[in-house]
């Protein structure tokens, strides 16, 4: 139980009426609901230019390609001497089995049903005095083109990464994974927005109690919009009280697809240019889309060289703190002599020092961020070199803390993931002030409970410290730390509880 | 939320109750208002104890500047009273936590070194990893005084370096002295000695004091502080000249092992063989040199290094301080002789006759062996 979790157990304030509109099917209704809106178009066209035989095209400008309505449905509609002559009673399942020459044609007989079809890009038929209609799918495929992974850029690899179409991520997903195990499962989530979430599993190697666990939380979602990741993230996750992130993702269809062969589940939705691999155990945050493709030492170096970097960016501050402030008699003597002589001349407590700088380099960072480009890197450059430089000259901080706090900095950067680093920069914080209450003491007690509150995180079932923990079930066989050779990785990842362990001979 | 609340008082009482702060924790200091202290003397001035305590050349500021070492003295009745004067005496807060050089005067060992070895475990600054050197015919003060602008400090780091290389005597540690003392009942110190070198006072290594228990029995020069480091068979280094006939040479230990064997007859430790094999090293000779000029380089050296040997144990039996821990070799040799002559050990290691054999080997040599 925490603080934050979603409240439980008080009912629906906020009921969702169903259906949304009880009204007969009818273009006169279906014009009702959407009306006042500029894009929802009618259009009435006589079949074969017969005016006794008339039925109603209606559809949402942007949404239908207009190449593929004129073709397929107006076309046909206006020039099959056909459709004039057939009786008027067969007319309906002509245009529904192949009068009309689009991929799909579906029967929907409540207004519901197509308001929804003509939000995704369907157009619909009306025949008068039919209390049914047909919507046929000719959504427009009008997309950013897949470009390069700009958070995960790739050295020695695919150049390809996810974009806001969930269809053309899909496609990429079955394109690297041509097995018909893959399971893509479809939820439609937010009131408002109608977002198409996409669960992707193999079956027969995902466990199928995962998969059940999220398409029951997807159900339960009932928000008006997915526009941002947290509208996903934070109502499948199982704790909120945490900055650790639980849900890992990824731009790049290889990464997204190498999870699924160990077992875990994807996530997609339309509009988010990203994928999740569930459940996210610690190490998945510390993997890159790299470590498959360099030789097993330099991976295994480099994966290594980023643990080591979380515990500098987490413990150097209140490190400093601690033995500058309470243990001094820890640091070699020489250091401590130009450490005394630096701190000689400037008016402010270590402890101020490094939290000032620690703020001062968050605040930075957001400038750089929010600005565009050229004018961020101008202001990390002003910010970073010229102010520091002018801070030190002006005894106003001194260099020690300066370079602790900027290798703290930098070596954050080393994370692959930018969630898992934003958590270890607020732990940061908060071991400073701990080591500046009580120096090691403080800095030991931080590490504890950071250690503890990693240890009750649970992602899906799976404990959050599952590579290092025991009582999984299964065992990998192979350290999560260093990469192995790859054909000694012959077991799926252990804490997924796969159906099928081995993935080689 | 409420639980979150409860725990957070329970912590809350339970650290007030405790009396959980400044005396249990750690408390905040700012480096930059520190004089680092590096040197530490003691000397006993009647029932008073003279406290002189040294920083070492300081560095001011970021642009490299120096300034000299702060040197501060304190006479009361003990060293944390001294401690707390001297520290009202300066605008500085004094911080021991540096100390790696404790000299103790003459009169300090005279009198006992046990309460600044007991100040020494004890303190929360200081550390018992600090190098003890004694003093002859001076004072802590005048040694440490006697550092000028450089500080003591840097000399006695060189000395310990030169130690650490095995080019100067040895340098026991306060924990090793303590050690000694507790176990064996004696200990030794390295000795410095003021100097006069033309106008200038210079601070030399000049053998060893040697302690019975906490208190000065005799100080060891020359040879015998060589029989004595040759004796304790580690980091031993020293320098021979070697004349034979018309012939020099020059031959440098480089190191020493002691083989103890004790003979025993009806429980009786009857006579105590010790074989000390000795490695060195040819420094300088006149080319060529032939294999039996070398033979009589390490006859000689044999001669020299035993008689050094003998010399050291003699002095060391006649005072009663096994400092070389002669004991602790007789037992690891033959245990279960051992255990009948424990408790009679200080009056048979001043009696038992001591049978010194030395192997010298010249494993090395630079220029041509013909």
């Amino acid at each position: 139980m925490g603080i934050f979790q979603p409240e439980q157990g008080k009912g629906h304030p906020h009921p969702l009426k169903k259906p949304q509109f009880d009204l007969p099917l009818n273009e006169q209704n279906l014009s009702h609901v959407f009306e006042n809106c500029a894009d929802y178009m009618v259009r009435t066209v006589y079949l074969y230019g017969d005016s006794q035989r008339q039925v109603t095209v209606c559809y949402l400008l942007g949404m239908a390609r207009n190449e593929r309505l004129s073709d397929y449905i107006l076309r046909p509609l206006a020039q099959d001497a056909q459709l004039s002559q057939i009786p008027k009673e067969q007319l309906f399942s002509h245009l529904q089995y192949g009068a009309l020459y689009n991929l799909a044609a579906t029967k929907r007989t409540s207004l519901d049903e197509v308001v929804d079809d003509l939000i995704m890009g369907c157009c619909v038929l009306f025949l008068p005095g039919e209390t049914a209609a047909l919507t046929y799918p000719v959504v427009t495929e009008e997309k950013r083109s897949v470009g390069e992974p700009e958070n995960e850029p790739a050295l020695k690899g695919v150049r390809e990464s996810f974009v806001e179409s969930i269809r053309t991520n899909t496609s990429m997903v079955r394109r690297h994974l041509k097995a018909p195990t893959l399971k893509i499962q479809e939820y439609i989530v937010g009131r408002q927005s109608k977002t198409q979430v996409d669960i992707l599993y193999l079956d027969g190697i995902a466990d199928q109690e995962l998969v059940e666990k999220i398409k029951n939380r997807l159900n339960h979602i009932d928000i008006d919009g997915v526009e941002a990741t947290g509208n996903i993230e934070e109502y499948l996750v199982d704790h909120l009280n945490t900055p650790f992130p639980t849900m890992p993702f990824t731009q790049r269809p290889d990464r997204f697809c190498q999870a699924l062969l160990e077992g875990r589940v994807g996530l997609m939705a339309d509009g988010l240019p990203l994928a999740w691999m569930l459940p996210g155990t610690i190490d998945q945050f510390f993997k890159t889309g790299q470590d498959r493709a360099f030789h097993w030492l330099a991976a295994s170096a480099l994966n290594l060289i980023r643990w080591l970097c979380a515990c500098i960016t987490l413990l150097l501050p209140g490190l400093y703190i601690a033995v500058v402030t309470f243990h001094p008699e820890t640091i070699p003597v020489k250091l401590a002599l130009s450490i005394v002589a630096a701190k000689q001349e400037v008016p402010f407590s270590t402890v101020f020092e490094v939290l000032i700088m620690l703020l001062a380099f968050e605040v930075l960072q957001e400038a750089g961020l929010r600005l565009p480009t050229p004018i961020g890197a101008t202001v990390s450059i002003l910010g970073g070199l010229v102010v520091g430089n002018a801070a030190v000259d002006a005894h106003i901080v001194s260099p020690a803390v300066l370079i602790a706090v900027a290798i703290a900095g930098v070596a954050g950067y080393t994370m692959p993931s930018q969630d898992f680093a934003s958590a270890l920069r607020l732990w940061r914080f908060l071991l400073a002030i701990l080591s500046s209450l009580a120096g090691f003491f403080g800095l030991a007690a931080g590490c504890g409970a950071l250690i503890y509150h990693l240890s009750s995180l649970e992602t899906f079932g799976v404990p959050y410290l599952a590579p290092f923990t025991t009582g999984i079930g299964n065992q990998t066989h192979h350290s999560h730390i260093i990469r192995p050779p790859l054909p000694r990785m012959k077991w799926r990842d252990g804490a997924q509880h796969t159906k099928n362990r081995r993935n080689q001979r | 939320m409420k639980r979150c609340l409860v725990v957070g008082m329970t912590v809350l009482s339970i650290g007030l109750l405790t009396a959980c702060g400044r005396a249990s924790l750690p408390y905040a200091r700012e480096m930059g208002d520190m004089a680092l202290m590096r040197t530490m003397g003691i000397d006993m001035e009647g029932e008073q104890m003279a406290v002189t305590i040294s920083t070492g050349r300081r560095a001011v500021g970021l642009k490299g500047d120096t300034e000299p070492p702060l040197i501060m003295s304190s006479t009361q009745s003990s060293i944390s009273e001294a401690c707390f004067v001297m520290q009202g005496m300066s605008d500085s807060y004094l911080f021991y936590g540096y100390v790696d050089q404790f000299i103790l005067g003459e009169t300090a060992v005279q009198a006992g070194i046990f309460p600044v070895l007991d100040y020494l475990a004890r303190n929360v600054e200081l550390g018992l990893g600090t190098k003890l050197w004694a003093t002859k015919e001076m004072s802590a003060r005048t040694a440490i005084q006697t550092g000028g602008e450089e500080g003591l400090e840097q000399k006695l780091s060189v000395l310990q370096t030169e130690n650490e290389i095995g080019v100067a005597g040895l340098t026991p540690t306060a924990m090793e002295v303590f050690q000694a003392i507790l176990e064996h009942g004696s200990a030794y110190l390295p000795v410095l000695e003021l100097v006069q070198q033309g106008e200038e006072q210079r601070l030399i290594e000049a053998g060893y004091a040697v302690l019975k228990e906490d208190h000065l029995q005799g100080y060891l020069y020359g040879e015998q502080a060589r029989g004595l480091e040759l004796l304790e068979g580690r980091d031993v280094s020293d320098i021979l000249q070697v004349q034979w006939g018309q012939k020099n040479a020059v031959v440098q230990i480089t190191g020493a092992s002691n083989a103890y064997a004790p003979k025993y007859e009806n429980g009786e430790l009857k006579e105590l063989q010790l074989h000390c094999r000795i490695a060195a090293e040819l420094l300088e000779f006149e080319s060529p040199i032939q294999q039996e000029d070398v033979d009589q380089i390490q006859k000689i050296v044999e001669q020299e290094e035993q008689k050094r040997m003998e010399l050291t144990l003699q002095r060391l039996q006649d005072w009663g301080t096994d400092c070389v821990t002669v004991g602790s070799q007789v037992e690891m040799a033959a245990p279960e002789g051992w255990v009948r002559i424990e408790q009679d050990w200080e009056r048979i290691f001043q009696e038992i006759p001591v049978e010194v054999t030395v192997q010298v080997t010249i494993s090395r040599a630079f220029g041509d062996l013909a």
